[in-house]
């Protein structure tokens, strides 16, 4: 169907096919309850029409090419081609064991993230544990035909206690989730964060991986899209100094959360320092913007099945030359609500801070700077490497004056 | 086995981005899905996915492997509702749509805007629901909107948007859409020239945008009953209770033609006004099936983005009016910010803190308006704000998204200006 008919009404298609199968087990106030399922799956088609592009997505291949052929009429997107893509060996990604998952498994998976609470007296008042295995296809007519798979399991709860409140969620491609750590960490941050002060003083702040994960996420990755500098939207650009720390998008990591084989246009996965000792080397990008600005591709995303392939970072490892015990006299920070807020122009952000402390006391505080100079201000980064969503890294000290604190 | 539902949910959209005078990522999307709950032994057991009805609720059952405690209250008679809209967007030629882009396009030309983008979209959501009661309901809504984004550069990179949503056809552009982008490039150029803000506790006149954002944010997610029975509310077991001045009345209601409107929630029940808050005296959480069954309440707030599982949800959720002009406020705070629109927000309802972040502000001084700031945040705890609060004399809503449990559903808030105070906090 694909080579005959197609091929007669489009210069160049592609087709995006993904089936996933995710299994998930849901806690409310310290006991399970309920078990899901759900099987997803359809095409993603994007086709070329002189030059142009259009995307549809459906159930049917057949009602995806009608309406992607339709819409590329309009489209001012230009591409000749479609990649011929590539492929990276990249360990860790996909486990047999997911084949086998049973809800007994997940209601036992959730009990051990429940006791820790029930033992500290704290709430497990919300949680969940969710495995998904994928088997994701692309078909382009450049040749590239590849299949990648790969499971992910993902654990959150949070906890309550006298007011307070914590979560703690890991995330991995494998089993080795340790559902009882994840518990007994949201149980007792829920714990000593009960009761904080307002902290009156100015100091050095240090962001956890998932608080730096947070601010990143809707700040600096943002302005390393290759589709905000094309598109007059980054205020970086190539050889602009950041401070002197190093960061790798790296989406060969084993077992790395986003690592993969090729991203979801077909480019093969590759390690890109994107930079180095402060210096701002290059951009993450997808095809199109790579043509454009003669630069890796790689970074091409699909949030969900239906969604337009996206500049999105993988794995963004982060490096810096000194490192050390780094939580005395800082503002010590679990997470933030609010970095969603951020202005991805300016690079300025407020949040309040989650579960935070000072010298292991709770404090309440808003943070609030600009991203660019707070990097320029690091400090140090701490010892236990973690990765929360895209970022792999140590917690991370800024000095003080790079963050004001209200 | 207690109880079962099967829903299908069929989705059709069409995306537009004009970007810098491009039209870039056009994108139709048509899906179909189904989804299936079962109650056993107070257990929920879940599946979704294009299955027989029948194979479907046996997926369900099979993971209906626990015992617990949850139950079901019946939905009511059910129905059925297709939206008439005076101008079907599929009656439109896209040219059509991408010239009205274009034209619109042109109010954002200025020399200090180095980016532009305009997105449209269009979806038709047709909702079939069925359970093991009985009941059945159907439903045919469309939405159509713009949202309208510049960028603009001096000595500081700012960006300034707005958007109109609405539960409507094509209709929806004829008014007011040209003055919506001409409004952001003038906001822009004010705000590259705005300062920055101050920060510390002071006195803040919000806006209705960002008042409505803090009633979804702030008090909103604290009353969906979903977060009572985790006991992860502020709000947990004070229905009675005065939480808030006399002068505060705060409602959902997705009967109302705004962006979070629906005639039958997700669970087959027939949408109603809900009174949450009235003279300060908390009334009622929001609630699902299963959450009124065990607290007591009104079901109507369970929705779900595509067929995933239907939770406790806002519609159209606003604070009612008070009896000041913004003059009044103004002068009331003396001395202070003014802010206005969302960039959006965030809360945690266990807590009772949230944050959000306005798109412009002035500075209040001497009772007046005076300079403009820029990226600036405000933050507190809910029902401290709500315990001295001024509020004006006109309602308007805003459209967005929200999130919760990874899913998106339609929303609006509403409010009117009002006066807090609120630890205020911004750019370097």
């Amino acid at each position: 169907m694909i080579d005959g008919k197609i091929d007669s009404k489009c210069d160049a298609w592609e087709v995006f096919h993904r089936r996933s199968e995710k299994k998930s087990v849901l806690v409310e106030r310290g006991r399970i309850k309920s078990v899901a399922g759900e099987i997803e799956q359809g095409y993603a088609v994007r086709v070329i029409v002189k030059g142009r592009i259009g995307f549809a997505f459906s159930q049917n291949l057949e009602e995806a090419f009608e309406r992607a052929i339709k819409i590329a009429r309009i489209s001012g997107e230009e591409l000749s081609d479609f990649p011929e893509g590539g492929w990276t060996d990249v360990k860790g990604i996909y486990n047999r064991g997911f084949e086998d998952i049973t809800g007994e498994w997940l209601k036992e998976s959730a009990s051990r993230l429940i006791l820790p609470c029930t033992d500290m007296n704290v709430n497990a008042a919300s949680g969940s544990v969710e495995v998904e295995r994928s088997t994701t296809s692309i078909k382009n007519s450049s040749g590239f035909e590849m299949e990648k798979k790969e499971t992910s399991c993902v654990a959150f709860l949070e906890a309550v206690c006298d007011g307070s409140s914590a979560y703690e969620y890991v995330q991995s491609r494998n089993f080795n989730v340790d559902f009882d750590s994840v518990g007994a960490k949201a149980a007792q941050l829920a714990l000593q964060s009960r009761n904080p002060l307002k902290l009156e003083k100015t100091c050095s702040v240090v962001l956890s991986p998932l608080a730096l994960n947070q601010l990143l996420s809707y700040t600096l990755y943002q302005a390393l899209s290759a589709e905000s500098l094309l598109k007059g939207r980054s205020p970086l650009k190539p050889g602009d100094f950041l401070g002197e720390i190093t960061i790798f998008d790296d989406a060969t990591l084993d077992s790395g959360l986003n690592s993969m084989p090729f991203d979801d246009e077909g480019c093969k996965s590759t390690r890109k320092e994107v930079i180095h000792k402060g210096e701002l080397k290059t951009f993450i990008s997808d095809y199109r913007s790579s043509l454009l600005l003669k630069i890796e591709a790689g970074n091409s995303h699909r949030d969900e099945l239906t969604s337009y392939p996206s500049i999105t970072p993988t794995n963004m490892v982060i490096e810096y030359e000194r490192s050390s015990d780094i939580e005395n006299n800082s503002l010590v920070v679990h997470s933030v609500i609010g970095a969603h807020t951020a202005n991805p122009v300016s690079g300025d952000f407020s949040v309040e801070c989650m579960n935070a402390f000072y010298n292991g006391m709770p404090a309440k505080a808003m943070l609030y700077g600009n991203i660019y100079s707070a990097l320029k201000k690091i400090e140090c980064l701490g010892k236990k490497t973690k990765q929360v969503d895209f970022t792999v890294s140590p917690p991370v000290r800024f000095g003080e004056g790079a963050m004001h604190i209200v | 086995m207690e109880f079962y539902d099967v829903r299908k949910v069929e989705s059709s959209s069409l995306l537009l981005n004009l970007e810098n005078g491009k039209i870039e990522k056009p994108r139709y999307e048509h899906s179909y899905e189904k989804g299936f709950r079962v109650l056993k032994n107070g257990f929920w057991g879940v599946f979704s996915g294009n299955v027989s009805d029948d194979e479907g609720i046996e997926r369900a059952k099979a993971n209906a492997v626990g015992k617990g405690e949850a139950e079901i209250v019946e939905a009511g008679e059910g129905g059925r509702y297709i939206m008439k809209v005076k101008k079907s967007p599929a009656d439109v030629a896209v040219d059509e749509k991408v010239e009205l882009m274009r034209e619109i396009e042109k109010e954002l030309k200025a020399s200090y805007v180095v980016s532009t983008r305009i997105v449209y979209m269009e979806n038709v959501r047709r909702l079939s629901y069925a359970d093991c009661f009985g009941t059945e309901a159907y439903y045919e809504v469309t939405r159509s909107g713009m949202i309208v984004q510049a960028v603009g550069k001096d000595e500081v990179m700012q960006f300034y948007s707005r958007r109109m949503l609405k539960p409507a056809g094509y209709e929806i552009f004829d008014d007011g859409a040209f003055e919506m982008a001409s409004d952001v490039r003038v906001r822009l150029g004010e705000l590259l020239k705005a300062r920055l803000p101050p920060s510390g506790e002071m006195n803040v006149v919000v806006n209705p945008s960002l008042c409505g954002v803090f009633v979804h944010e702030a008090f909103g997610h604290a009353v969906e009953a979903d977060h009572v029975l985790q006991g992860a509310t502020i709000l947990a077991g004070r229905i009675g209770e005065k939480v808030a001045s006399s002068d505060v009345c705060i409602y959902d209601d997705p009967t109302l033609m705004e962006f979070g409107f629906y005639p039958f929630d997700d669970e087959g029940v027939k949408a109603e006004r809900k009174k949450i808050v009235e003279e300060g005296i908390l009334k009622s959480y929001l609630h699902s099936r299963e959450t009124a069954a065990k607290l007591g309440g009104l079901p109507g707030n369970a929705r779900a983005q595509g067929v995933a599982e239907p939770i406790v949800r806002m519609s159209n959720t606003y604070m009612g009016e008070g009896d000041y002009t913004l003059d009044e406020l103004i002068e009331e705070a003396e001395n202070g910010i003014f802010l206005a629109g969302s960039r959006g927000g965030e809360t945690n309802p266990a807590s009772g803190y949230f944050q959000f972040n306005a798109q412009y502000g002035y500075i209040i001084r001497d009772g007046e308006l005076a300079e403009p700031v820029r990226d600036v945040s405000l933050s507190g705890h809910t029902l401290s704000i709500l315990q001295n609060i001024k509020l004006g004399n006109v309602i308007e809503f805003d459209p967005g998204f929200c999130g919760k449990a990874g899913q998106l559903v339609p929303v609006a808030d509403g409010g009117p200006y009002a006066l807090v105070s609120a630890k205020v906090g911004g750019a370097t």
